[in-house]
């Protein structure tokens, strides 16, 4: 276990209450439990990352509606959204056909506004997926700390390993797609000979890749709490907190997993429950959601810091 | 003259006008009555048509080759007052012989999605045609593919007598592409259009034409008795009921035995996968041959045959006009699809269409509904399937679009929530080309026009006319039409008069000469909408009166008749108009643009912010996603 001095975070007069909350983590580590409370006593991350995605969605979203302002002044759009009527839909969007053929000018450009706009938003996913990473890193700095961080450290945290969670995120991805497409092709063959096989092969390629993104998940909890952007000893250290706490380990997974499939239902039933119209009550109950959903993903990532601890 | 005299004045003018107001009320009393008495008592059975066209076959199918080879008495019977001098058959399966044939040529070698396989054609030979007393006849080609063909007579035929002909013949059939053929390895044939038949001797001539790839078939009624032999553990359905059990042959092979009375076709299918399943529904035996991978669809078939079969029968008048107990419903393999989707009297075949999809898409159940519908449009009304194919398709589709209604809520789809009705899905395929008149020969049209004339303007424009003028009305007149002409192959002329006598000139003006014989469109528009009043506009030759909502800030919504020979409307109120609705009850799917049907002062604003709100939770959702893959 490297010792190396703290001074790339701060120059700061706290650089020995650093290194004194390291020899404190040692001396008496939290347990896992303590590192999934802090999911609620450090609330930096969670507002932030609600933020960051929330922000240019509130942008977005009025830009992405202003197009339907135009079918909002047909009965039809009421038919098509309250009712969920695909005749009311594709009306809408046939009738400038139809203008077309009696002559008229085609006169709505509804649907080339919302295309543009989808596009818009899709050209983002590259910004938005490397401002995650970046906030990642801030994150685990503050569930990995053994003392609630500074703003400060919290913004050394994400320039300090955005680096290297951008170059396991690479490699988790890239095995991801490799092993699962094998997987896939496998399945794929193997259920021309028999679909229970082929259905064997998918569910074990599902679990191979789920353990293959966690591994990587795990590593980067593992540089964090070492301190250490090496990948190799990440990884080596993810591999043996895996051996070494697998139950906690798969419970963490498992329970997200279940936790998100919990707020889906609740999702579906709530907004299926109220009226489309009820826009209001529709918007706090989708927020409340958005957020425990990011709940979820910080709780596993806080224990899986916790579970990286126990390498300390 | 005193107040005396003046008051026994007033009094009798009074009972004069009491007098002549009672005798309007009753007249009126006795007109609604009239429109409100009671539909045409359905008949329990028609009267028997006089068989023109009688077959006995015996033929024998060998499922190695793909050959038929048979044995066929065909009697015609001269109904007419003209003297018929010579036979004319059709040889249907000609029209795959080869890739040059006309209907191959019109088709572009693709019927319904589904690819001709040269290795595989179909044909079908006369190899010996005598009469009852055994002179020798010569068969000709009428058309360079032989699918019509001509004998002349030694006698004409004279009216009220008929012909007696015997005739050999050897049939080869296709893989399955065009709705006859062989397919799932050989296992499973689907004879339609087997055996030759004759054409349709009518107004001194025959009414037969070269078989077109767009055109579908005419043929009298008659009786048939039919043999088929097959190999052991084959198993059939057929147009008709089963005559005794089947006949087990000393070369491994059994022959099955049919009757079918007052029918214009048989037709058989059969395989050596087949499951059955049977119901009983008022008294006709329902069955159902499938194959295994057809398990998961057999209650959906039968449920939804069941429950078309009861409406129909209500709506129009009983199944095979009262003489068919029995219906089969065959489904067919899936390299086999060009053989669904097909309707023969007494039997139709189903499986074309998204058996493998979910149950809350429903093209199965809509493939189902509209084939059982032919046999009260095209098997027992049996109008001219080549010349006027409007009256069955257009007809039958347009029932179908009253059964998915009746029976699920008009939704051809509801998966996730979202709703697809069955009209609105023909409504779109007419939206293509609405221009395109609805009467014409098949072959008239090309394969896109043909399924807008025959199929889907006729459905919207029926289920248009049975809006404006209610379904009473509709019923009234459907019904008539069809206990008037069945068994009798009317013609559009027929139809159009009992329109005319049942729903009015005036409803039969706009439907017949703007929509069969026109070219008529309609697109009705709210053209402004400023302050307290509203402008709107009739756009397109065709007309169809229609109403108007108004809904005024201050008062009561009002609605108010826009009838035809009034292009552009005014409306004009006390208060500001806050939304004009033109067909707010959505009588005239016919119109080609429900848009510019509505329009209000403002947006609505609950139902864009609801929709603002919910783009704001996929974005963030999306955000989520999008980050945590990386």
């Amino acid at each position: 276990m490297t010792q190396e001095p703290l001074t790339e975070y701060v120059s700061h007069p706290t650089e020995d209450a650093s290194r004194s909350a390291v020899a404190a983590l040692k001396a008496s580590p939290p347990g896992l439990k303590g590192y999934l409370a802090r999911l609620f006593t450090r609330l930096r991350p969670w507002g932030l990352f609600y933020l960051f995605i929330s922000l240019p969605s509130a942008v977005a979203a009025p830009l992405l509606a202003l197009p339907l302002l135009n079918w909002a002044r047909s009965s039809l759009l009421r038919q098509a959204l309250g009712e969920r009527s695909l005749d009311a839909l594709l009306q809408l969007t046939t009738g400038p056909l139809a203008n077309m053929q009696l002559g008229g000018a085609s006169g709505d450009a509804t649907l080339l506004f919302l295309l543009l706009g989808v596009c818009g938003v899709l050209l983002l996913w590259p910004l938005l997926g490397l401002g995650w990473v970046w906030l990642e890193g801030g994150a685990l700095t503050t569930y990995a700390d053994a003392e609630r961080p500074s703003w400060r450290r919290f913004w050394a945290g994400c320039k300090r390993w955005l680096g290297p969670f951008l170059v396991v995120n690479v490699l988790g991805v890239l095995a991801v797609f490799i092993v699962g497409g094998l997987f896939l092709a496998l399945a794929a063959l193997l259920w021309a000979v028999s679909p229970v096989l082929g259905g064997g092969a998918g569910v074990i390629g599902f679990l191979v890749v789920g353990a293959l993104a966690t591994w990587t998940e795990l590593a980067r909890a593992v540089m964090v709490v070492r301190d250490d952007r090496a990948l190799g000893p990440a990884l080596k250290g993810a591999w043996r907190v895996a051996i070494r706490r697998p139950l906690p380990l798969l419970a963490l997974v498992m329970g997200g997993l279940a936790l998100y499939g919990l707020l889906f239902l609740l999702n579906r039933a709530v907004t299926g429950a109220l009226p489309y119209t009820w826009w209001l009550a529709v918007l706090v109950a989708q927020q409340l959601i958005v957020v425990l959903r990011l709940g979820v993903r910080l709780g596993r990532q806080a224990g899986e810091v916790g579970l990286a601890a126990t390498l300390v | 003259m005193g107040g005396g005299m003046q008051g026994r004045t007033r009094i009798r003018k009074r009972m004069q006008w009491g007098g002549w107001s009672l005798l309007v009320g009753m007249g009126l009393a006795l007109a609604a009555w009239g429109m409100l008495a009671p539909l045409p008592v359905l008949a329990e059975a028609m009267e028997p048509p006089t068989d023109v066209a009688s077959y006995a076959i015996a033929a024998r199918y060998d499922p190695a080759t793909y050959t038929l080879t048979g044995t066929e008495t065909a009697t015609y019977t001269n109904r007419t007052a003209d003297p018929i001098p010579d036979l004319v058959f059709h040889l249907y399966l000609n029209a795959f012989s080869g890739p040059e044939t006309l209907w191959l040529t019109e088709a572009g070698d693709v019927s319904r999605g589904f690819g001709y396989d040269p290795t595989h054609p179909g044909w079908l030979k006369v190899t010996s045609l005598r009469l009852a007393d055994g002179t020798a006849l010569t068969l000709a080609p009428v058309d360079k593919d032989a699918t019509l063909v001509r004998a002349g007579l030694p006698q004409p035929v004279a009216p009220g007598q008929a012909v007696q002909v015997q005739l050999e013949f050897t049939a080869q059939l296709p893989k399955v592409f065009a709705r006859t053929g062989w397919a799932d390895e050989g296992r499973f044939v689907m004879a339609g259009q087997w055996f030759p038949k004759f054409g349709v001797w009518q107004q001194g001539a025959w009414n037969a034409y070269p078989f077109h790839a767009n055109s579908e078939f005419y043929a009298d009624f008659g009786s048939y008795e039919v043999q088929v032999t097959l190999p052991e553990g084959w198993l059939i359905g057929a147009t008709g009921e089963p005559v005794g059990e089947p006949h087990p042959n000393s070369d491994g092979t059994v022959t099955h035995a049919f009757q079918a009375a007052h029918v214009i076709d048989f037709a058989w299918g059969a395989s050596s996968r087949f499951r059955e399943a049977t119901r009983d529904v008022d008294g006709v035996h329902l069955r159902l041959l499938y194959l295994p991978e057809h398990q998961a669809v057999v209650q959906r078939t039968l449920d939804a045959t069941e429950g078309a079969f009861r409406k129909y029968s209500e709506w129009y008048g009983p199944y095979g006009g009262g003489f068919a107990q029995q219906l089969t419903v065959i489904l067919v393999p899936q390299d086999g699809g060009g053989a669904g989707g097909m309707e023969y009297p007494r039997l139709f075949t189903a499986g074309m269409q998204g058996t493998t999809l979910p149950a809350c898409f429903r093209l199965h159940e809509v493939e189902v509904v509209h084939e059982l519908g032919h046999q009260w449009f095209q098997a027992v009304v049996a109008t001219n399937e080549a010349e006027e194919p409007w009256l069955d398709e257009g007809f039958t589709d347009y029932t179908t679009v009253r059964a998915m209604n009746a029976l699920f809520g008009g939704a051809v789809s509801d998966c996730g929530g979202w709703t697809w009705s069955y009209l609105d899905m023909r409504r779109t395929e007419y939206a293509l080309a609405p221009e395109t008149a609805i009467a014409g020969a098949a072959w008239k049209f090309d394969s896109t026009a043909y399924g807008i004339a025959a199929y889907s303007k006729p459905a919207v424009a029926l289920t248009t006319l049975e809006r404006v003028v209610g379904e009473e009305a509709m019923l009234r007149f459907l019904r008539t039409y069809y206990q008037r002409y069945a068994l009798a192959h009317p013609t559009g002329r027929d139809v159009r008069a009992v329109m005319e006598e049942t729903l009015g000139p005036a409803t039969t003006a706009w439907f017949w000469e703007g929509l069969v014989e026109g070219s008529g469109v309609l697109d009705a528009q709210v053209v402004s909408l400023e302050g307290q009043r509203a402008s709107l506009e009739r756009r397109g030759e065709l007309c169809i009166p229609s109403e108007v909502r108004v809904t005024y800030r201050r008062g009561t919504p009002e609605t108010i008749a826009w009838p035809c020979g009034q292009p552009t409307l005014t409306v004009e109120g006390e208060s500001p108009i806050v939304a004009v609705e033109i067909d707010p009850a959505n009588k005239i799917p016919l119109d080609l643009n429900r848009v510019n049907n509505s329009q209000r002062a403002g947006p609505d604003w609950p139902i864009w912010l609801s929709f603002a709100v919910r783009t704001l939770t996929t974005l963030q959702n999306f955000f989520f996603w999008g980050g945590a893959a990386w």
